[in-house]
């Protein structure tokens, strides 16, 4: 039995074969798929023009990991979890991408409402703001800062780093 | 004639020649022998050479908890340290932050109290906490303290014996080489500034990904930090619901309720201010660290053996033939591993 394929467009026009599965794994997707009907159509080509290659590439490698997990979404705030969950070996493995690539990939799973995708994202920013001072998370994320001039000139940039913590 | 057998109390040891000298193998009686096999999904195991062995077996260590007449109560630390592969594990992104609170703590205490072995692996970690400093780029004021902390040590015990430490003097030289490497590295931490043209940058996301983001950070510090690094931070910060969450999630009802009676509240909804009541709580109750480790050693109860929870540890508890009906008798979910924080990590060996 062949199984029911979709094409997906990125932003640059690359054309992505997918299982309709996988492509179901986005809640947009999936309504794109029910209010049109395109899943029997094979010459249909989904746009999403606001995903870039490498980030769409990434969200089905995601997709294609996770398309038989039991969707254990949670109702209500009462029983959002605070801590961090464990984040599994193939999930680090995955989102080891510089914090631009991975502010992409929130930004593109928040787009497609790909729930599991952006809590594990969600999860990976607020590890890298732990233990870290402010001009380390300015420095992580790009955020950018004035930094005013100390007492005996200019403060550098890395001036800030390596003044340690109260420990 | 004396009976000559194995002997049951003990499960014997090998030594085996290594590059950094001559290293103790324990060999375990029941577990020793076994494998796991290559495939991803499986956790059966089957009788190999222990060559093969190990190479696949995960790291982890056995340690001693109780003393009896026939097991004597003692814990290598430099053994711990090697085979649960803390050095390796130092560039592994989730544990680094436990590793470093374990340095930290051995420092405090004093590395000179250890064994030279132990003192060694010590310091080779902290250098390879240097090393991956230097290259992520993240992390230098943590570097930075640890650098301190080691000049303190070294000041310390140059005053203890006429101007020199004590204990042995070529041990010393190598410390002392080790740590002007540590310095060197800790000085010459250049610090790339971010580039301009790169994007998206966390300032453009939209408020409710920052918002939920928030929501995932379990220490008030983190959360002032993160305030103080730019200004919609700080307004989301601010929120009451953010503090709700936060106290939520480190308090119980009961607790919570104690200090809204203590403050005349009698609902919680006539609350004002959470962030006050959260750091009410923390001062009267405090609140447990060991959330802030993305991944913490752990215990297993059944063969006192530490390891880190996501490589798992080659668990005889299965044989056991009462695992079953205990199983059973807590229905289905038996808690067989405990968190080992890094304070209670070096309780184990009298530190």
């Amino acid at each position: 039995m062949v199984t029911p394929t979709i094409k997906l467009e990125s932003s640059e026009g690359v054309i992505f074969p997918t299982e309709v599965r996988v492509a179901m794994v986005s809640e947009t997707i999936k309504t794109m798929l029910d209010h049109f009907a395109v899943q029997n159509d094979e010459n249909a080509i989904v746009p999403l023009h606001s995903v870039s290659t490498f980030t769409l590439g990434k969200i089905l490698a995601w997709a294609n990991h996770h398309k038989d997990d039991d969707d254990q979404s949670t109702e209500g705030e009462e029983l959002k979890p605070r801590r961090p969950y464990a984040i599994s070996p193939w999930d680090a493995i995955f989102l080891m991408v510089n914090s631009t690539t991975l502010l992409e990939i929130i930004l593109a799973a928040k787009q497609l409402q790909i729930k599991g995708l952006l809590e594990l994202t969600y999860n990976v920013v607020a590890n890298m703001i732990r233990g870290k001072t402010p001009e380390e998370i300015r420095f992580i994320f790009n955020i950018p800062e004035d930094v005013s001039p100390s007492v005996d000139g200019e403060l550098r940039w890395k001036d800030l780093f390596l003044w340690p913590m109260d420990f | 004639m004396a009976f000559i057998s194995k002997d049951f109390r003990s499960p014997g040891e090998t030594w085996i020649k290594t590059d950094g000298g001559w290293e103790r193998s324990k060999v375990l009686e029941c577990g020793g022998k076994r494998k796991r096999h290559h495939s991803e999904g499986s956790s059966s195991y089957q009788d190999s050479d222990s060559s093969e062995e190990e190479a696949v077996m995960p790291p982890h260590y056995h340690i001693t908890i109780r003393c009896t007449r026939e097991i004597a109560g003692f814990n290598g630390l430099s053994e711990a340290v090697k085979r649960l592969d803390f050095r390796r594990s130092v560039r592994d992104r989730k544990r680094f932050h436990y590793i470093c609170a374990f340095l930290l703590l051995v420092s405090n205490k004093g590395i000179a109290s250890l064994p030279g072995s132990a003192q060694r692996q010590l310091l080779q970690m902290v250098e390879e906490v240097a090393s991956h400093v230097n290259d992520s780029q993240q992390h230098p004021n943590v570097l930075r303290g640890l650098a301190l902390k080691l000049e303190h040590i070294v000041s310390q015990e140059n005053q203890k014996c006429w101007g020199k430490p004590l204990g042995s003097t070529y041990l010393w030289k190598e410390h002392m080489a080790t740590i002007k490497r540590i310095q060197r590295v800790a000085s010459q931490i250049e610090i790339r500034e971010p580039d301009p043209e790169a994007k998206p940058k966390l300032h453009e996301l939209p408020e409710e990904c920052v918002r939920e983001i928030i929501l995932c950070i379990a220490d008030h510090r983190d959360l002032e930090s993160a305030a103080e690094a730019w200004e919609t931070m700080a307004k989301l910060v601010s929120e009451q619901r953010i503090w709700r969450e936060l106290t939520r999630f480190h308090f119980n009802q009961r607790q919570i309720h104690t200090i809204l009676d203590l403050d005349k509240f009698k609902q919680m909804g006539e609350i004002k201010d959470w962030k006050q009541i959260y750091h009410q709580l923390r001062r009267t109750y405090g609140v447990n660290d060991d959330y802030q480790f993305a991944e913490v050693l752990a215990l297993c109860r059944s063969c006192c053996c530490l390891f880190w929870p996501s490589d798992g540890h080659p668990c005889i508890v299965d044989q056991s033939p009462d695992y079953k009906q205990r199983l059973e008798e807590a229905g289905g979910q038996l808690a067989l591993a405990q968190p080992v924080p890094p304070a209670q990590f070096l309780k184990y060996f009298s530190l």
